[in-house]
């Protein structure tokens, strides 16, 4: 839940601060996955066509559109977990030159990702609210006639 | 309250506050499409809900999302209010009291919308639950009939 007006702070984040970042992202992406899994079955082709009878091409589209995010998901999780795991190499008593800084770079680097998926998740969300709307108001008029 | 969040406020310039208001008023309005949509989505299931052995639980996660919305057309009121008093911040002549006042208003309206933004997701998760559920039994009796 970071908006972008905190990744200019990176550069002062602390490594508590640093950690937390970490944790909110990787709950938002868990969460996210849950929620991406529901949009999946939701545009899933066979529910749609049997209460709506007809298979809907922009359907199938948003389904794979939906697909593409799980490895990009999957991926950045992956990612998040071993950076946040890397914070133990920045606390122990080793001292690697610039270790914190290269640690922020990635930090930036990842944080900037997991707010381009979630906007580009948010996208495709607006086309799902859009089709689904207009086919159960299509519905409603078929049942109303 | 000192904490970190509190500082990044003082910190931020009016430009950085800025664009966080309307990032949060953006975030806020697509949530808010996206209520609309969970609303159709319920409305759509409704007869399902009814003969649902767990109607009154089903009843109260959809008083919980009325009330959420309601909650958040003020909330999405306030960021607007605040981000029309934001010359306080761009006009030189300001006296230094209202430009604090600003930012104190700006760090709790931060922590209400990040709050907000916590709890929705809360709701949005158990609605997931109770939605997919709804498919399946509908799908079933579109198989039955």
């Amino acid at each position: 839940m970071n908006t972008r007006t905190n990744f200019k702070y990176v550069e002062w984040r602390d490594t508590k601060g640093l950690h937390a970042d970490s944790v909110n992202a990787i709950s938002d992406l868990k969460f996210l996955k849950d929620e991406l899994q529901f949009l999946k079955d939701l545009v899933a082709e066979h529910t749609l066509e049997l209460i709506y009878g007809k298979p809907h091409e922009e359907a199938v589209r948003i389904g794979a559109e939906l697909r593409t995010f799980d490895n990009r998901l999957k991926n950045l999780l992956k990612n998040l977990v071993i950076h946040s795991n890397n914070l133990q190499v920045l606390t122990d008593d080793i001292d690697v030159p610039n270790e914190l800084q290269d640690y922020k770079n990635v930090h930036y680097k990842l944080m900037i990702e997991v707010m381009d998926f979630h906007s580009d998740v948010k996208n495709a969300k607006h086309k799902i609210f859009k089709m689904m709307s207009s086919m159960m108001k299509e519905s409603k008029q078929k049942k109303m006639r | 309250m000192k904490n970190i969040t509190y500082k990044i406020v003082q910190w931020s310039t009016s430009e950085e506050l800025h664009t966080e208001c309307l990032e949060w008023a953006s975030q806020l309005q697509f949530i808010k499409d996206e209520q609309r949509f969970l609303d159709k989505l319920i409305k759509e299931y409704t007869l399902s809900l009814i003969i649902e052995e767990a109607y009154n639980n089903s009843l109260k996660l959809v008083g919980k999302l009325n009330t959420e919305e309601k909650e958040l057309s003020k909330l999405l009121k306030r960021v607007k209010d605040h981000i029309n008093t934001i010359e306080i911040l761009q006009d030189n002549t300001t006296d230094k009291l209202k430009g604090a006042a600003f930012k104190e208003i700006h760090y709790y309206l931060k922590v209400d919308v990040f709050m907000y933004a916590n709890k929705y997701r809360e709701t949005k998760k158990a609605l997931f639950k109770k939605i997919k559920k709804l498919m399946k039994s509908e799908k079933r009796s579109h198989l039955l009939n």
